[in-house]
């Protein structure tokens, strides 16, 4: 007898009608648009995560991944594991919902650029996503 | 009192973030579900919390600020105390007793072949607000009333030599300088304002129009009278040095301190050249400007044109105004003694004229020369929050008025001495009368008084110093209420005692001792009007002495004088008036005193 396979979803993912937050950027005809499954809210999160510095947000001081701030510690290879080290921190501090598989940070002297990319897995679903962001 | 603050709404901004997260998953449960911290919805909340929070604070802030009890910033304490009736203090002047000495020619008494100080050719005056300057610090000290030389009660005169004397009178001296600044009015302006540009100013001293009319300084704007002092040419200028009379003036000003320590002057609103009763109140004037109608009877009345008359001042107006104020006070003017030497000579002069002796006049005007035996005192920084929070608490409660006996009491004490020395103050209801008639006035009070002499003794109040009380006392008291002003009565007595010494104590020594705790608990200062003396008291006063070992005796005598020169001319029957070992005061209203407390307390050791 075959073993039925678990499939494990999100509950506000099976409403469709259901918005679960808001997205970013800020560009729908109403300024925001609305995400409609968990893991399109989670990117919006993450995204919102890496491009905060510590400090910025209001009443709560240490949300951030800090990344602007380690661009200005100069671009040499030390700055890779400092950017890797302090979105770790941050994604286990606000995004409990999911997991880093991979952080791919490249510099670029030349351009003074830093381009970040985020691999994580849903805790729940299983489901991969990968966040890209370029720092200058 | 100010730490606590006011929390009107009690909302934080995790209050105003829970609510708001509450709303959204209330109203809007398919609209929006994400509330991580990392969520940019989330975000959007917390600037609305934050938002909220800010508001909430400033809304507590504000109404916190409305209230005496919690109010923080200096300058709506000091609104707030204006209205209570407290007038803050910008800075506090410092106080001392100040020796001024002139050397005296000598005169000789062909009668008597003795020589004594020739006051009446070379008595100086050295006039009030002198200016004497502190050697260590600097700071100017003025004297606060003139000096008479010419005038010998209660100096202290040294025999130099054949040719001198030295003569030492005493006058108080405040940590001031006297300071003015002129302006300029053209037009005139409804409680138009003048800010004098300097800080710590103690008081204003005079305001003097350009037409050399004097401007008065008031409580309220809407107070016409103000006190007047005038030198008492009388024969006990000695006990009431001035006249306290009242004047209604149209020429007056309120000063009110700014929260950046300068005073500011309002002034009136009036600028009719009539006189108030020629303009108030007549239906004329009051409906001044109005079209009366049948639909507005009750509020027909031209509400400004009060304004323009005098009722709350004049304004003034096309020319200027010079005012004199005193500045210093402070903390740092408290000054050592033997400080104050250097002492301004050029405002003395001789009271009766240059003499001709040239040469020895100006020896005379040289020798002028002060000194302070004690530190001065009193000198600190203006009010702190805290002190003008509590001050506008108690003039708020008090409201200048005189209702309870203790308000009497208080006030009749509070006469400031140049008006005369009030020493000791009893109030009572008039009895009703006895003789069948009707008593004149249920209302009325009997203010029992006595005044001191310049040896601190008790003598009745002169009718003067009566009359500057009841011109004082007039803007305190209820309307209804009568005060009839009477002299209490003073009973002189002797205090004889005898007591045993414990072995190995000298008994003079014991005895003097005895004698210097008796004089302190007869201090005219502790005793009240019906007062009764408490032998008991005596006794244990005694034997807190060292080397007393029992008090065998105590007798009090009366010291009585038919002439009224030495002691009081009423008798007193101390027996009569002992029971249970006090001796009670008579139903008049009496003291007891011990005149000269040198001699009039004796002592004996006996053998035990």
């Amino acid at each position: 007898m075959p073993i039925p396979q678990v499939v494990r979803v999100y509950p506000l993912d099976l409403q469709k009608n259901v918005a679960i937050g808001v997205s970013l950027p800020f560009n729908g005809p109403g300024v925001f648009n609305s995400t409609y499954s968990t893991k399109d809210q989670i990117k919006s999160n993450v995204i919102n995560l890496l491009l905060t510095n510590r400090g910025e947000r209001i009443m709560n001081p240490n949300f951030g991944a800090d990344i602007k701030d380690a661009l200005f510690e100069g671009m040499t290879e030390t700055i890779v594991p400092l950017i890797q080290d302090r979105i770790t921190t941050a994604f286990s501090s606000y995004i409990p919902q999911a997991s880093i598989s991979k952080i791919d940070v490249v510099f670029s002297e030349d351009t003074n650029t830093v381009n970040v990319t985020v691999n994580y897995t849903l805790n729940i679903s299983g489901e991969s996503d990968q966040v890209n962001i370029e720092f200058q | 009192m100010a730490d606590n603050n006011v929390s009107y709404i009690n909302k934080s901004f995790s209050d105003f973030k829970s609510n708001l997260i509450n709303y959204a998953k209330t109203y809007f449960p398919n609209t929006y579900n994400d509330f991580s911290d990392a969520s940019p919805g989330n975000m959007f909340i917390e600037l609305a919390s934050y938002v909220g929070d800010v508001m909430s604070f400033y809304l507590d802030t504000q109404i916190q600020e409305n209230f005496l009890l919690y109010a923080k910033e200096k300058e709506n304490l000091y609104a707030m105390s204006y209205v209570m009736g407290y007038k803050p203090k910008a800075s506090y002047a410092s106080s001392v007793d100040l020796d001024v000495y002139q050397l005296m020619p000598s005169l000789l008494n062909v009668v008597t072949g003795e020589t004594v100080p020739d006051n009446v050719t070379y008595g100086l005056i050295v006039p009030a607000n002198t200016n004497i300057t502190s050697t260590s610090t600097g700071t100017n000290f003025i004297t606060t009333d003139l000096v008479d030389f010419t005038d010998l009660t209660g100096a202290e005169i040294t025999f130099v030599n054949d040719n001198f004397y030295l003569v030492k009178k005493t006058v108080k001296a405040i940590s001031a300088a006297i300071k003015s600044s002129t302006f300029t009015f053209t037009t005139p302006q409804k409680f138009q304002n003048i800010t004098i540009n300097d800080t710590n100013v103690l008081q204003i001293l005079d305001v003097t129009g350009s037409n050399a009319n004097q401007w008065y300084e008031v409580p309220y704007l809407a107070q016409p009278t103000v006190y007047l002092k005038t030198s008492n040419t009388g024969s006990d200028a000695g006990q009431v040095p001035y006249l306290l009379t009242l004047q209604r003036t149209p020429r007056r000003f309120v000063s009110r301190l700014l929260s950046d320590n300068t005073l500011q002057l309002e002034f009136g609103s009036g600028v009719s050249n009539s006189s108030d009763e020629t303009i108030l109140p007549t239906p004329d004037n009051i409906q001044l400007g109005l079209v009366p109608g049948i639909s507005d009877l009750a509020d027909n009345y031209n509400k400004a044109s009060v304004f323009f008359t005098r009722e709350y001042g004049l304004a003034p107006s096309n020319g200027t105004l010079q005012v004199r104020y005193l500045v210093g006070g402070g903390v740092a003017s408290n000054v050592p003694s033997n400080d104050l030497t250097l002492i301004d000579n050029t405002g003395t002069y001789f009271k009766n004229g240059n003499p001709f002796n040239t040469a020895l006049a100006n020896q005379i005007l040289n020798s002028v020369v002060s000194n302070n035996t004690n530190p001065s005192s009193g000198g600190r920084d203006g009010d702190q929050v805290e002190e003008i929070r509590n001050n506008a608490l108690y003039a708020y409660s008090s409201q200048l008025r005189a209702v309870t006996k203790t308000d009497y009491i208080v006030r009749a004490l509070s006469l400031p001495p140049e008006y005369g020395s009030i020493a000791k103050v009893y109030v009572e209801q008039t009895p009703a009368s006895t003789n069948g008639s009707e008593a004149s006035n249920l209302l009325a009070l009997d203010l029992y008084t006595l005044a001191y002499n310049s040896s601190k003794q008790l003598i009745n109040a002169s009718s003067t110093l009566k009359n500057n009380l009841i011109t004082y006392m007039n803007e305190y008291r209820m309307t209804t209420d009568a005060i009839n002003i009477k002299n209490a009565f003073y009973v002189n007595i002797g205090v004889n005692f005898d007591i045993t010494t414990t072995a190995g104590y000298n008994n003079n020594e014991v005895i003097s001792n005895c004698i210097l705790a008796l004089q302190n608990h007869f201090n005219i200062d502790k005793w009240q009007i019906n007062q009764p003396i408490i032998l008991s008291d005596i006794t244990s006063k005694l034997l807190t002495v060292k080397g007393v070992q029992s008090v065998v005796k105590i007798e009090i005598i009366n010291k009585q004088d038919s002439t009224g020169i030495n002691y009081s001319i009423y008798g007193y029957d101390i027996p009569g008036a002992t029971s249970n070992n006090t001796i009670y005061p008579s139903l008049d209203p009496s003291i007891f005193e011990v005149r000269y407390p040198n001699t009039d307390i004796q002592g004996r050791v006996v053998l035990s």
